[in-house]
């Protein structure tokens, strides 16, 4: 695109001015300070993209008059010329566009004619001094998106390397304590400085094992030295327990010594003369007791006793004892039995009296009451019943045969009828009809009467009046037969036939009926026989029923058991009488005898006899068993006696055996003799004892005897003082024993715990876990590294050979513009920068350049934009606004030779206060051999 | 008829901790991990015992002088013990991290065990039938022990039934410190009958007869690599004197490697249930032992992107393990791998234009470009070689294999960081 011409109506301190046409590739607007460049600069911006808002400072009001706005005439790079006009209006201003035809087009057309945005034409296609020095231009995305293209793969890049740079820190950093290696390592120290500690366990372990060996030793030495003074401790313990002992021994010894000696002496001797002393007088005193005993009982042993005779009769005076309360009930009762005897007779004359006069006492014994007559009468009685039964039962059948029969007969009939009025209706077969009508009644008159007679009259008529009926029915039905048709004629017979079956068969049965019954009667007639038979023999009236036979045996019953009851009393009394009789023959002889007098024959008496005679052989009795008593009494007096007699003797012969055992001729100087004896075996005893105490300390044979000799040559005092020295001593060793021992225990648990301790074996894992933790780490920070060198490998060689075309061009420009001073222009991955490099390769920032330098890269830069951009779309006019002044001559012609060359593809717009710049641009031209610019004076 | 039974152990290593764990264990397993050394010897005694062996054999590295562990030293003793009261005789020689002039406590030893001095030295298995049985043993004087024990051992007798208990480096390519070298010709040539061998932690029967060169290895696996059932040789040499040779697990905690792919992953969940499924069926191999687990996730897949979040992995890590510490027998996670890539198709990205194929392409010319390499790997030493942490990190440092796949690592992280969620 070209800008053609300019119109401007009113713009700043311009009104009403035409510029243009502009037909050279670079025209030069020179003019002094404030002749309005940057104002024509600011007036294409905003013509094509829009008035600046009234009090911005790009605003410029039309102050020299004139309507606000203008025009510019532009022609595309296809030959398109469209005016593009904004005057006064909203949103910018209003737009008109037309063709060099003075044809309107669309607003929409201006940004299709200018390719671009306003953005990239404002900050790419014009510039002014200001501008040359805003880098902010690499990094404003509308235009660093043309540095490296989209998809060439480095937008992760950046990411990339923070990610990898973070990571590596987080592992390691060489100066730092905040990485995990750091913090590993230091873990690791501290283990370490366990483990030393552990380590010199096994240092402790071989000390402690000697140690232990050497306090072995030493508590032996001190044992054995302990156990040393122990003994002499005993030793003097036991001298000193003895002193007593030995003190008493001494005393006893000399006692003894004093006492007169006795040799033997019986054992136990006062007490066993105190016990035959009084064994003695024991003796004396029964063997006195049993003489009185002796002449006690003589006396009642040869007593005399009155009526000694009655002792004889005993047996006979205890059976009158025993009878005697049996005679008084019998005397009393005899009276009352008579009574009731009386009263059951009464009775039995009565029962008699009802069975009937033929009957007496042998009849009532020889009746068979038994129950095998009684089933006898139950069996002719179910006999006679079931008899009566079968009459019953058969004469109801036959009434009911009858009946049946009748009915048979009625429809047998109504069939006849049937047959005669069909053959009526025909009018054929009229004799036929006439005879069956006739042989029909007489059947049936027959069979009616034979019915009505019974038996074989009953028969006969049946089966005449059957054979009637059955001639008639056929001749009324063949006659019928003869003329009707085949179908109702065999109806007609069918039926006629059945009817006739059926009297048949219910006429046999009224038979049949008939000879049940006669068969029944015969059967009772026989049973009612049999009855009348039984009766006969058992001598009962032949007109007895079974239930009078029944009752009659029940009263058979009553008459005998009175007849028992008499016959029983009558015994009683017989057996009651008979008692008192030979009660009272017992008592009067001996009375008699004894001399009891019997007044009378009363029972009374002979009761009063009775007891008489009981109570004097009681006392006979007893006087008798007195004698005998005193008699068995003076015989064992007597032999008691004399057995005290000996014992008395042998206890004396004793006692004389023991005083001469004891060497004393009397009681009395036994006794003493027997002190004697008992306090020298005291004192023995004491010696004995004293003795046996010593040798058990001392041990027997020469250890007694050296004890014995060493009490001798000593006291207490010594003993007690040689005690506490062996005390003391043995006390020493036993602290310093016990001291050694615990310290050994000591000892001996720190060598079971080193032995077993497993804080080494801890200590060595955590240690393995850590190195592999650093080491693991280590090598994870070694991906990193290596993958941060990898990128920036890949991307320092990227960056040398795929340089974006922008900066290829820019670099073109830029060793042109500084005569090869610098070599390269190039921008880092995705980094808003350039950096060059000179001839000697050294690279720079921007920053690090000359003014003038770092405005020629700029300017470069922008070149290399113009360039690409125009190679892919719309090429925007260059317009510049005094960026050379800062250059020096040389550099400032090359500059213009720059904007020359680029003028070829994009035409270039310079504004100027500069006669030299403008004079660089001839210069240019005439050295690249082109056009001269257009130089405007404004 | 059996002419010997015995047990041959090796490398105890007691109460020598568990390496390359980051994390404490959870409190109710600390126990059994810290004691898991003591609780497979103890396995072992238990198994001499119940097994009724005339001998137990004791290859070397009963436990790590260095840590200077009474407790170790001292349980050994009692287990010893043990077997003397069973009259179960043992025999033990000491290795390059238990030499004679190590440290060691002054502990008594059974009456029934022989432990073997710097010379070679021949004792009788049986007391009372010298020529039944006999033990060859030699333990290191000092830890550096870089010549041929075995050779030394000479000519054995060749009467009684002979056993050589050596802890060695047999063969070149054992991945352990060639102490003590030596070939399999080396112990053919001695007439030994069962050479009862010790340092090498991964068994393996080196020779099956004449003689039988066995490495039992050690018998509680300590670190992520000893994976598997980890335990002794039963051995019963009979009549005529052929050793049959029975490995017998005593471990009490099995180390397993968990690996998932996450390429056919599409949720976390999905990823739950593929290690839940991984860690069953290992548990079920497990002969009901409790077991300690490294993940490793792998395949390029979505869920990459996930588990690159900040704490993903360990969020992860103690989600598996809140179930798993849990069960009896327990399974615990110590760590995950993370070596899962981000869904793209490298080739296609390498062959593009844009910054990413730029990161590419410099990783692959540094394949190829030691220069480029070097610059990538600069600034590894700032923390490898610093002054407060190199002493932590030796044996750590990146060798050149590890390099290779630093770089890649790195490619991964910067491409997962370039392309966010691009993809």
């Amino acid at each position: 695109m070209k800008i053609a011409r300019l119109r401007i109506d009113g713009f700043g301190h311009f009104a009403d001015r035409e510029l243009g046409p502009f037909d050279r590739p670079v025209t030069v607007f020179y003019g002094p300070n404030e002749a309005g460049k940057s104002t024509l600069l600011e007036f294409v911006r905003q013509v094509l993209f829009g008035f600046s808002r009234a009090n911005s400072s790009t605003s410029y009001p039309a102050l020299a008059g004139g309507r606000y706005g203008g025009s510019v005439t532009i022609a595309s790079d296809r030959g398109e010329t469209v005016n593009v006009q904004r005057t006064t209006g909203s949103h910018g201003g209003t737009l008109t566009l037309t063709t060099a035809q003075g044809e309107p087009l669309p607003d929409g057309e201006l940004q299709r004619l200018l390719g671009h945005s306003e953005d990239v034409f404002r900050k790419v296609s014009t510039f002014t001094l200001d501008e040359l020095h805003n880098a902010a231009l690499l990094s404003d995305g509308s235009v660093n998106s043309q540095m490296y293209s989209a998809g060439m793969g480095a937008e992760g890049l950046p990411g990339a390397l923070k990610r990898l740079d973070d990571g590596k820190e987080e592992l390691f950093k060489n100066r730092g304590t905040k990485h995990a290696i750091y913090d590993a390592s230091e873990k690791l120290k501290h283990v370490d400085a366990q483990l030393q500690e552990v380590a010199n366990n096994a240092a402790d372990y071989g000390r402690l094992t000697a140690q232990l060996e050497e306090m072995g030793t030493e508590i032996g030495r001190l044992d054995s030295l302990r156990r040393e003074h122990q003994s002499r401790y005993e030793q003097e313990q036991r001298l000193a327990d003895t002193w007593d002992d030995w003190n008493a021994l001494h005393e006893v010894e000399q006692q003894l010594g004093e006492l007169a000696p006795i040799d033997d002496f019986p054992t136990g001797g006062p007490s066993r003369l105190e016990a035959l002393e009084e064994r003695i007088r024991l003796a004396r005193q029964y063997r006195d007791s049993a003489q009185r005993d002796v002449e006690g009982s003589r006396n009642g042993a040869e007593a005399q006793i009155e009526n000694e005779a009655m002792s004889a009769h005993a047996e006979a005076i205890r059976g009158i004892e025993r009878g005697r309360t049996f005679f008084d009930g019998a005397v009393h009762d005899l009276p009352e039995r008579q009574s009731e005897l009386a009263e059951y007779q009464r009775s039995l004359q009565e029962s008699l009296r009802y069975l009937g006069p033929d009957w007496n006492e042998a009849r009532l014994d020889s009746f068979d009451l038994s129950l095998v007559v009684q089933d006898e009468i139950h069996g002719h009685q179910q006999r006679l019943e079931d008899a009566r039964s079968g009459v019953r039962d058969c004469e109801s059948a036959l009434v009911q045969s009858a009946a049946l029969l009748k009915e048979a007969v009625e429809t047998k009939e109504e069939a006849e009828r049937e047959a005669e009025a069909a053959a009526n209706a025909i009018g054929r077969g009229s004799g036929n009809v006439q005879l069956a009508a006739a042989s029909a009644a007489a059947g049936v008159a027959l069979v009616v009467t034979g019915a009505v007679l019974g038996g074989a009259a009953l028969i006969l008529g049946v089966v005449a009046g059957t054979v009637l009926a059955g001639m008639a029915a056929y001749l009324l039905v063949s006659g019928r037969f003869a003329t009707t048709a085949d179908a109702e004629r065999g109806r007609l017979l069918r039926e006629l036939d059945s009817a006739t079956r059926l009297v048949e068969r219910r006429t046999g049965r009224v038979e049949e009926g008939k000879k049940a019954v006669e068969a029944a009667e015969q059967a009772l007639g026989e049973a009612e026989g049999e009855w009348q038979q039984w009766l006969t023999e058992l001598n009962l009236r032949p007109t007895f029923s079974p239930e009078a036979v029944t009752e009659l045996r029940g009263r058979v019953d009553l008459a005998r058991n009175h007849l028992g009851s008499v016959r029983t009393w009558q015994g009683r009394i017989e057996a009651i009488e008979k008692d008192i009789s030979d009660y009272a023959g017992t008592v009067v002889p001996l009375a008699q005898q004894f001399g009891i007098a019997l007044h009378q024959a009363d029972a009374h008496t002979i009761a009063a006899a009775a007891d008489r005679l009981v109570d004097l052989h009681g006392a006979v009795s007893e006087r008798l068993r007195e004698r005998a008593e005193a008699q068995a009494t003076l015989v064992k007096a007597q032999r008691d006696l004399g057995e005290r007699d000996r014992e008395l003797s042998d206890a004396e012969a004793d006692l004389g055996e023991l005083l001469r055992s004891g060497g004393a001729a009397d009681a009395e100087q036994f006794r003493r003799r027997a002190a004697l004896y008992q306090q020298r075996s005291s004192l023995e005893a004491q010696q004995r004892e004293i003795r046996g105490r010593l040798q058990r300390l001392s041990g027997p044979g020469d250890a007694f005897k050296a004890l014995m000799k060493r009490l001798e040559g000593t006291d207490l005092q010594e003993i007690s003082d040689a005690m506490r020295e062996a005390r003391e001593d043995r006390d020493r060793c036993a602290a310093e024993l016990e001291r050694l021992s615990t310290e050994r225990g000591g000892v001996q648990n720190e060598i079971r715990r080193l032995t077993g301790e497993e804080e080494s074996s801890r200590l060595r894992m955590e240690r393995n876990q850590l190195l592999e933790q650093i080491q693991g780490h280590a090598r994870e920070w070694a991906v990193y590294a290596v993958a941060e060198n990898l990128l920036k490998e890949a991307q320092s060689k990227f960056e040398r050979e795929r340089q974006p075309d922008v900066i290829q061009h820019a670099q073109d420009f830029f060793r042109r513009i500084t005569q090869e001073r610098y070599q390269t222009v190039f921008s880092p991955l995705h980094k808003p920068e350039v950096h060059v490099t000179d001839r000697s390769d050294a690279t720079r920032q921007p920053n690090e350049l000359s003014r003038g330098t770092r405005e020629q890269l700029f300017l470069s830069l922008r070149f290399g934009y113009i360039r690409d951009l125009g190679e892919r779309a719309e090429r925007l006019p260059v317009l510049v606004d005094e960026a050379l002044v800062n250059f020096d001559p040389e550099r400032g012609e090359n500059a213009a030779a720059a904007f020359t060359e680029l003028a070829q593809t994009n035409q270039v717009l310079v504004f100027t206060c500069h006669p030299q710049i403008v004079e660089w641009f001839r210069t240019a031209a005439v050295r690249l051999g082109e056009d001269e610019p257009q130089v405007i004076d404004i | 008829m059996t002419l010997l039974r015995f047990v041959h152990a090796a490398d105890l290593h007691l109460d020598s901790p568990f390496k390359g764990l980051r994390d404490a264990a959870p409190e109710g397993i600390a126990g059994q991990i810290a004691n898991a050394t003591f609780g497979a010897y103890e396995n072992i005694i238990d198994l001499c015992i119940r097994e009724r062996v005339d001998a137990l054999l004791v290859a070397g590295d009963v436990y790590d002088g260095a840590d200077r562990s009474l407790r170790a030293q001292r349980k050994f003793i009692e287990g010893l013990g043990r077997l003397a009261e069973q009259g179960i005789r043992s025999f033990v020689c000491h290795g390059n991290h238990d030499p004679l002039d190590g440290w060691e406590a002054r502990l008594d030893y059974p009456a029934l065990c022989h432990r073997f001095g710097g010379e070679w030295e021949r004792v009788p298995v049986f007391a009372d039938e010298p020529d039944r049985a006999v033990v060859y043993g030699i333990s290191y004087p000092t830890r550096e022990v870089r010549h041929n024990l075995a050779g030394g051992l000479g000519e054995v007798d060749a009467g009684p039934f002979s056993i050589g208990l050596l802890h060695a480096n047999v063969g070149s390519d054992t991945g352990h410190e060639p102490y003590a070298p030596c070939t399999v010709d080396d112990l053919r040539q001695s007439g030994v009958d069962y050479w009862a061998l010790g340092h090498v932690h991964t068994r393996s029967l080196l020779s099956r007869r004449d003689p039988v060169a066995a490495y039992p290895g050690n018998p509680q696996g300590r670190h992520a690599n000893e994976t598997g059932p980890r335990g002794v040789y039963l051995v019963e040499v009979d009549d005529g004197g052929a050793p049959n040779v029975d490995f017998r697990p005593v471990d009490l905690l099995r180390w397993e490697r968990i690996a998932v792919d996450i390429g056919a992953l599409e949720s976390e969940q999905d990823l739950l249930d593929a290690l839940q499924a991984r860690v069953e069926e290992v548990l079920d191999s497990a002969d009901g032992r409790s077991m300690v687990a490294r993940v490793l996730l792998m395949g390029r897949g979505e869920l990459s992107r996930s588990l690159r979040r900040p704490n993903a992995l360990r969020d992860l890590q103690e989600g598996i393990n809140d179930s798993w510490v849990q069960r009896s027998p327990f399974a615990w996670c110590e760590r995950i791998e993370d070596e899962t890539s981000a869904p793209f198709d490298r080739a296609a990205r390498a062959g593009g234009s844009d910054f990413l194929a730029e990161v590419l392409q410099t990783v692959d010319r540094a394949h190829s470009d030691a220069e480029l390499r070097g610059r990538l790997l600069a600034g590894l030493p700032e923390l490898y070689e610093h002054g407060s942490y190199r002493r932590y990190l030796r044996g750590a440092v990146p060798t050149d294999a590890d390099l290779a796949a630093l770089i890649l690592e790195a490619e991964e992280l910067a491409a997962a960081l370039l392309i966010g969620d691009e993809a």
